[in-house]
């Protein structure tokens, strides 16, 4: 009887090591995982940091131009489909010069590049493979 | 085996720029990326109010302090003014409003006094750069339109390579790119169509080089009946008559402003000029003139 117990304490003692091995090392794994975390929490924070260089805080309103992406000694003019869409939204009396026109075009324009704006802000990652890309001297 | 690639497309400039890298990274490296093009826009571009050329135009007729990166973007702009004689210049945004290419200035053509008269303002000359202050003539404007979204694309580009990012391209707006290559991808491809017809003129293969394009067939201001291309230029006071230019260089600010200069060119100028200035930049080119005729350099195609 008092082997049978014994046989049972030993084995009782044994699994109990193994549990605690067991442990040890489901611990030190999460600890471990814990520590890589925080070290690429750090390094994407330090990368970031020079990048921000915010210049003098202006706000960028009036001085906006039409279209000054337009690489030229120029500034911004309007697409021409622009102004036939412009045209077709606010038509104008017929006295209206031309030039009316025109400005009716680029508040439109405005108007467009607000709304792409607010589309862009959603920031959205396309996967794409090595497809040629399109050149334009539009924008 | 295919590559593949991530892509963000963001609104800067007033133009779409996307930016196309190897899908390996992560999509956090966007926002650290298209940051170097809002740096760039907010301090150096002229229509942004605050920064060092708006404050210059502010002040014209007096000193006023600039940075070092301000100075050397004005000693590039200078040396390119200089080779074309004025034909590339960028003061040259008077002559821009009067002509109704800025907001809703004037719709009308101007008069020979007008133009005459606005004329008197535009000369790059008169830019004075003493160690890091810089002074304009009184009344003159400084217009950086030109160049510089392809000033942050340099920036950008060289910020990338210093990430190890060299698989990537960047288009700006369609009118800038920028092909990164490594030996796993040799090239990129990039589509040159007519303005007009949309027909493909070319299929460029570019490794480690910009393409710059200026183009005005879309992009004129219509005034009774008759439309303007935007492209000015600032010798005669007339916008040019040449349908587009594209360049292929090593940056791409080098590339965008000698495109804008050779507007002004006749097929044979363009030509001699690029041979010229072959001699100090890596380029090639090609022009669609008025009447449609496409002139090239021999190892453009």
């Amino acid at each position: 009887m008092n082997n049978i117990v014994q046989i049972l304490k030993k084995t009782g003692l044994f699994l109990f090591g193994v549990l605690l091995v067991i442990w040890g090392y489901k611990v030190n794994a999460a600890n471990t995982e814990e520590k890589a975390k925080e070290e690429k929490e750090k390094n994407t924070k330090e990368v970031e940091h020079p990048i921000v260089l915010p210049p003098a805080d202006e706000p960028k309103t009036e001085e906006q131009p039409v279209k000054e992406e337009v690489k030229s000694l120029t500034a911004p003019a309007k697409v021409s489909t622009d102004k036939k869409k412009a045209e077709d939204v606010k038509p104008k009396a017929s006295t209206t010069p031309q030039t009316k026109k025109s400005a009716t075009a680029v508040e439109s324009k405005k108007e467009n590049q607000t709304e792409e704006k607010k589309v862009e802000e959603v920031k959205q990652t396309v996967i794409e493979k090595a497809t040629p890309e399109e050149s334009s001297g539009t924008e | 085996m295919e590559l593949l690639y991530k892509a963000q497309t963001r609104f800067l400039f007033h133009s779409h720029i996307k930016i196309k890298i190897s899908a390996f990274y992560e999509e956090s490296i966007f926002d650290e990326l298209f940051a170097i093009l809002e740096h760039v826009d907010k301090k150096y571009n002229s229509y942004q109010a605050g920064s060092y050329f708006d404050i210059i135009n502010k002040n014209s007729g007096s000193f006023v302090d600039v940075d070092k990166e301000t100075v050397n973007i004005l000693n590039q702009a200078i040396t390119i003014s200089d080779f074309f004689n004025g034909t590339y210049d960028i003061t040259v945004m008077p002559l821009i409003r009067l002509w109704g290419f800025y907001k809703d200035e004037q719709r009308q053509t101007p008069s020979i006094k007008e133009i005459e008269d606005v004329k008197k303002l535009i000369d790059y000359r008169h830019i004075e750069i003493n160690g890091k202050k810089v002074k304009i003539k009184k009344g003159q404007e400084i217009i950086t339109g030109s160049f510089i979204k392809a000033y942050a694309v340099d920036r950008l580009t060289e910020r990338m390579l210093e990430l190890g990012i060299n698989d990537a391209i960047i288009n700006a707006g369609g009118s800038t790119i920028m092909a990164i290559n490594n030996e796993s991808h040799l090239r990129w491809q990039v589509m040159v169509r007519h303005p007009q017809t949309e027909e493909v003129l070319f299929k460029l293969n570019i490794a480690n080089q910009a393409y710059s394009t200026s183009s005005q067939s879309k992009t004129f201001v219509s005034i009774d009946g008759k439309e303007y291309g935007h492209i000015l230029n600032p010798i005669t006071g007339f916008p040019s008559t040449n349908k587009q230019v594209g360049i292929i260089s090593d940056k791409c600010m080098v590339g965008d402003m000698i495109s804008t200069a050779l507007f002004n060119e006749s097929a044979e100028g363009f030509l001699k000029k690029i041979d010229l200035l072959s001699e100090h930049y890596n380029i090639k080119g090609f022009m669609l003139d008025s009447d449609n005729n496409i002139i090239y350099t021999q190892d453009f195609r």
